[in-house]
């Protein structure tokens, strides 16, 4: 009971936290009586009382504060309190109250109400007249109609006889914030022009409950929707795409199809418009955003090994991926020392003679550093300070390591994560590289490194999401237990490997191998403890 | 259900710092932003087409969307610099007969354009053609006589048809004679010119005393428009004046302003 109590005080904490009230008036002439408005008539003395007072009248004191609008015996004459017209922003939910005290209104023409108007004009309309004799401070809460733009208040009341009391007080505007909610695309269409001129005009309409403004990116599939793998270039597109946009319908882009470098020509391109509400977390230093994405894994060029047949599909969520493998400066200022030499030593050099068990540690040696949630836990702890000395040789305790995929900290890519971010989350162009088709413009392997040795990171082309030496400089630790066979059962989404083996996979080749070895395609696998000058790794983050 | 509460409750205060995006996706939508591809067959430059005579333009194209009646062409007797029309929107048959106007040019062009129902377009010119009215057939029966050993008399017969195989009942204006002491036979060897005449005889005085040998070259010719008559006239002023078959065309064709 006492949880559920703690729950919904939570749940009350979590609204009235960011509720913010923007206007109020309760007649103290206080600064924070920020909403102005006007009195018709203007207060005098021609009636027993018409205008802010402190005393006691009909029984009542002030609501709030000392200070309250009192109207006693107003001759029969409508009486009224208008206030400010208030712009409303989108994105909120805005509520007004105030409280009222009513005493005697009894007779027929007698009232005490109140008008609301969501719009900027001047009428008064859809009046609501209140109790009319409630002896007692009474509010009125009223939930403003979303997606109002404007908010108009009048208070009225008319009577006569000095028995005869309506009060006003405290009369507040306050507005939440309405839960971040992702934007909405709809009724997204496109229509090539038949002028000849090529262009695409491109329709969407796209909406916030919070109002955020909108980053608009736009992708074509020629493949019934397995991937949009055509991206327009900025440079050819013009309208409603971009960064903070405004939220609305009828937005239009158009892309001057013909002054790509590619042709299309079919009838079932799917144009796909993405709208994110900005609020995007901004990608890790040193790391490339990998968006998920569905993609065919294997051998797709064929040339490789039957352990990367059958080609299969498979579908990621986002992750993250470092740009270059983990550079020896990077390892040393986690581990307190650097395990490489006599094959390329330098600050800027990949790591290596680095075990799965090192990587491991290292990764969440550095989620710790970072203040981030570390990934691996053996035997229930994520700490490796409690893990002992890293193993020289296989280890079962360490073997049954545990990956947390949604924690924020670093951790190594799946192989499947792999091999998707080196073949830039697209088959489109099936590189046999990572990157290229020409191994010598992207990878350091045995046709290009003389004198041998790893080479420092990013000297070579990166591919098209931005990462470096996915093919060749160094062999990448996974995740993955390997099994030769793992492509025939392997499932569809987000596989994550055997739940066991003797060897962890490697991928990309290395500095003293052949470019056969350095495909994106192409598998490998180590012991877990082994480490050796050819292989090192690379970090990765959930997305989030 | 504490626990889903607690989270509910987690959610809403973290809710702010997540991203979040969505998409949207169009209906299947046809595109093609490629051009057809067009060849014109005929003609292909270098025809000799004769006034009256209809002749078939020859054109391929194709394209995935290439609708019907989206051809059209022209033609130029002004080496492209003017185009008139032809056949507009006519169908992609790949031919089109073409009556020959009644205008002669050497540097004649055809011109067509096709296109596919996104408005794509491809248009192809022909490299020049000419347009001449038929010309009379080749004089025949010459025959040279020397025998006073003083002059030529040289006589050839009537030309009365167009060439074949139009063979055409045709009154020449008038022949003319060329003559060289070399056997030359192909058209682009030049003749001195001699005379221009109405008759079927013509007489080169003292030639036969004077040469060892000598050939002659009988062109009979039809002024259609007047031009042939200047190129006579600068023959005329020009006693030295070479002249081949292919020379006298192509001053008809440099009277008409176009390029040899």
């Amino acid at each position: 009971m006492r949880r559920n109590i703690v729950a919904l005080l939570l749940l009350f904490c979590s609204f009235s936290l960011f509720a913010e009230t923007i206007l109020q008036q309760s007649f103290e002439s206080a600064a924070t009586d920020s909403w102005s408005y006007t009195a018709n008539p203007s207060p005098d003395a021609k009636r027993i009382w018409w205008g802010p007072t402190t005393e006691m009248m009909g029984g009542a004191i002030a609501q709030e504060g000392d200070t309250y609008w009192a109207g006693w015996d107003l001759d029969n004459v409508e009486s009224t309190v208008t206030f400010a017209t208030q712009t409303l922003q989108s994105g909120y939910t805005y509520q007004l109250s105030f409280w009222y005290f009513t005493k005697n209104l009894i007779t027929t023409n007698d009232y005490c109400r109140y008008s609301l108007m969501y719009d900027t004009g001047t009428n008064w309309d859809n009046w609501v007249t209140v109790n009319n004799n409630s002896n007692a401070w009474t509010q009125v809460t009223v939930d403003i109609p979303a997606n109002s733009n404007s908010l108009r208040l009048r208070l009225s009341s008319k009577f006569d006889g000095n028995t005869k009391y309506a009060h006003w007080d405290y009369i507040t505007v306050g507005k939440t914030p309405n839960p971040s909610t992702a934007p909405v695309v709809s009724n997204v269409s496109a229509v090539q022009r038949s002028d000849g001129s090529k262009l695409v005009d491109i329709y969407y309409d796209v909406s916030d409950a919070n109002g955020d403004l909108c980053d608009i990116t736009l992708k074509v599939s020629d493949n019934d929707g397995a991937s949009f793998d055509i991206i327009p270039s900025l440079a050819n597109l013009s309208g409603d795409f971009g960064d903070d946009l405004s939220l609305g319908t009828d937005k239009h882009i158009v892309w001057d199809a013909g002054a790509e470098s590619y042709t299309l020509e079919g009838d079932s391109y799917l144009y796909r418009i993405y709208a994110d509400d900005g609020s995007t977390p901004p990608v890790p230093e040193n790391f490339v955003y990998v968006p998920g994405g569905t993609f065919t894994m294997g051998d797709t060029r064929g040339g490789g090994y039957s352990s990367e047949l059958p080609t299969h599909s498979v579908t990621l969520n986002s992750f993250y991926l470092g740009k270059y493998q983990v550079t020896q400066a990077e390892y040393a200022a986690v581990m307190g020392s650097n395990p490489a030499s006599g094959y390329g030593v330098g600050a800027n050099y990949p790591v290596y003679y680095v075990s799965w068990y090192s990587a491991m540690k290292y990764c969440n040696l550095r989620s710790l550093d970072e203040g981030l949630t570390p990934v691996y836990s053996i035997s229930g702890s994520t700490n490796p300070t409690t893990w002992g000395t890293v193993p020289t040789s296989n280890n079962a305790t360490w073997n049954a390591a545990i990956c947390n995929w949604t924690a924020n900290g670093y951790r190594l890519p799946t192989e499947s994560e792999w091999e998707y971010a080196a073949r830039g989350a697209t088959n489109t162009p099936d590189y046999l590289y990572s990157g290229s088709d020409d191994l010598n413009a992207v990878g350091w392997y045995d046709g290009n490194n003389s004198p041998y040795g790893s080479k420092p990171v990013g000297s070579k082309a990166p591919n098209v999401l931005g990462l470096y030496d996915m093919s060749g400089n160094l062999y990448e630790w996974c995740w993955d237990w390997w099994d030769s066979s793992y492509y025939s059962s392997s499932p569809s989404s987000n596989p994550t490997g055997p739940n066991s083996g003797s060897v962890r996979v490697s991928r990309g080749g290395y500095w003293y191998y052949y470019a056969v070895f350095c495909r994106v395609a192409g598998r490998s696998g180590n012991s877990p403890y082994y480490s050796f000058y050819g292989i090192g790794f690379r970090l990765c983050r959930a997305g989030l | 259900m504490r626990k889903a509460l607690l989270a509910f409750v987690l959610c809403m205060l973290l809710g702010g710092a997540f991203a979040l995006s969505s998409y949207g996706t169009s209906a299947p939508v046809a595109n093609d932003t490629v051009d057809p591809s067009l060849s014109i067959l005929s003609p292909t430059g270098g025809e000799a087409w004769y006034i009256g005579d209809t002749n078939e333009i020859l054109w391929a194209a194709s394209d995935t969307n290439l609708v019907n009646n989206s051809v059209n062409l022209w033609y130029s007797l002004s080496s492209g610099t003017d185009y008139i029309p032809i056949a507009e929107m006519t169908d992609n048959d790949g031919t089109q007969p073409w009556l020959m106007p009644s205008t002669q040019s050497y540097n004649a062009r055809v011109k067509i354009q096709v296109s596919d129902s996104f408005g794509n377009s491809s248009e192809l010119s022909s490299a020049g053609f000419s347009i001449t009215y038929v010309p009379p057939a080749e004089p025949t029966g010459l025959m040279v006589d020397i025998s006073n050993n003083v002059d030529a008399v040289i006589n050839w017969q009537a030309v009365t048809h167009t060439i074949p195989p139009y063979n055409s009942d045709i009154t020449p204006d008038g022949y003319i004679v060329l003559y060289n002491e070399s056997p030359y036979e192909h058209d682009e060897h030049f003749f001195y010119f001699l005379t221009e005449t109405n008759s079927l005889s013509y007489t080169h005085q003292r030639v036969a005393r004077f040469r060892d040998q000598m050939f002659y070259r009988i062109v009979a010719y039809k002024d259609y428009d007047g031009r042939m008559a200047g190129v006579l006239a600068e023959a005329k002023g020009d006693s030295e004046l070479k002249l081949s078959l292919a020379e006298i065309k192509n001053r008809l064709h440099r009277t008409d302003g176009g390029v040899k």
